[in-house]
């Protein structure tokens, strides 16, 4: 049997990757992160969400979420 | 109660400790608060200790207003929006009055704060937030939290986070020797699960507290922006 999950950055779509990255790009330079036992800056995690690792992932899945929430919290015209 | 310290003329700080005692579980985190509280007083910090029926909502706005206080310490329950104190009644709610925390140093013990009410919290000016993005578990085999040997872990990896803070570490500092203390009980729990002379039902528990340990230290999360 193969016990190897599929990787989950499959299911985060490129649109969705962009969203993160974007996002990440207007934070405060001086930024840092604390995530899956590391510490990263704003720099380091750019990469990380680059190159979509499980950090990058760990963390695009935070903002999706924080980012859907918000938008059913706001309201529309 | 709410106990206020004297306060000296040299105090620049002060602290926001927010501890409810209302079960079992949140019990523990309340007793862990008092290590932090003398640690506190003995640096010379305005202790604002707000527990039991004291912790909510609007006291806690109120001596965040009087007091400014640099750091604030919640333990209780919690979810992804809010940081909850008596009798489960949200303090602190994501897009509410997260406000609160700006300029100001979190610390909060308590399941899934660390994912919308850090965020949220976070883009409106927080300094920063140490908490937990999913579960915070404890793991206790006495009724009384002085007494248990199996919480002492737990308790180590979260006081060491707010001793560092509140000793003037920056919050990276707080949350590796924070990890660094749940790395160094999970290795000291494999020892002895993997000890030959080990029972069953004493390997079978010190798996499970591995576990909790271990996904604490991963559903560990912080957030900071240096200021300076």
């Amino acid at each position: 049997m193969n016990w190897k999950a599929k990787p989950k950055k499959e299911y985060i779509s490129e649109k969705d990757w962009a969203i993160v990255e974007e996002r990440l790009k207007t934070m405060p330079d001086k930024m840092q992160l604390g995530i899956l036992s590391s510490s990263y800056t704003k720099d380091q995690l750019l990469i990380e969400v680059q190159n979509k690792t499980e950090v990058g992932i760990a963390y695009a899945e935070m903002q999706l979420e924080f980012v859907k929430w918000l938008l059913k919290q706001s309201k529309v015209l | 109660m709410v106990i206020k310290t004297k306060q000296s003329p040299l105090i620049k700080e002060s602290i926001l400790i927010g501890r409810c005692s209302c079960d079992k579980v949140v019990r523990y985190p309340f007793y862990w608060s008092e290590e932090i509280i003398d640690e506190a007083n003995k640096l010379g910090m305005n202790v604002i200790d707000l527990k039991k029926e004291n912790f909510i909502e609007q006291n806690i706005l109120k001596h965040l207003n009087k007091h400014n206080p640099r750091y604030v310490f919640l333990n209780g329950h919690g979810d992804d929006f809010s940081a909850m104190g008596f009798n489960k009644s949200p303090v602190l709610t994501a897009n509410k009055n997260d406000y609160l925390l700006i300029g100001r140093i979190a610390h909060i013990i308590s399941c899934k704060t660390g994912n919308f009410l850090a965020l949220c919290a976070m883009d409106k000016g927080c300094e920063a937030y140490l908490g937990y993005k999913d579960n915070f578990y404890i793991w206790f085999i006495e009724e009384d939290p002085k007494k248990d040997v199996i919480a002492i872990m737990f308790q180590e990896a979260v006081n060491t986070a707010s001793r560092v803070l509140i000793n003037g570490g920056s919050v990276k500092e707080a949350f590796e020797k924070s990890q660094e203390a749940y790395e160094r009980r999970i290795n000291e729990c494999k020892e002895k699960y993997f000890d030959p002379a080990c029972s069953d039902e004493i390997r079978d528990i010190t798996g499970r507290i591995i576990n909790a340990l271990i996904l604490n230290k991963k559903n560990q999360v912080y957030f900071s922006i240096d200021l300076a």
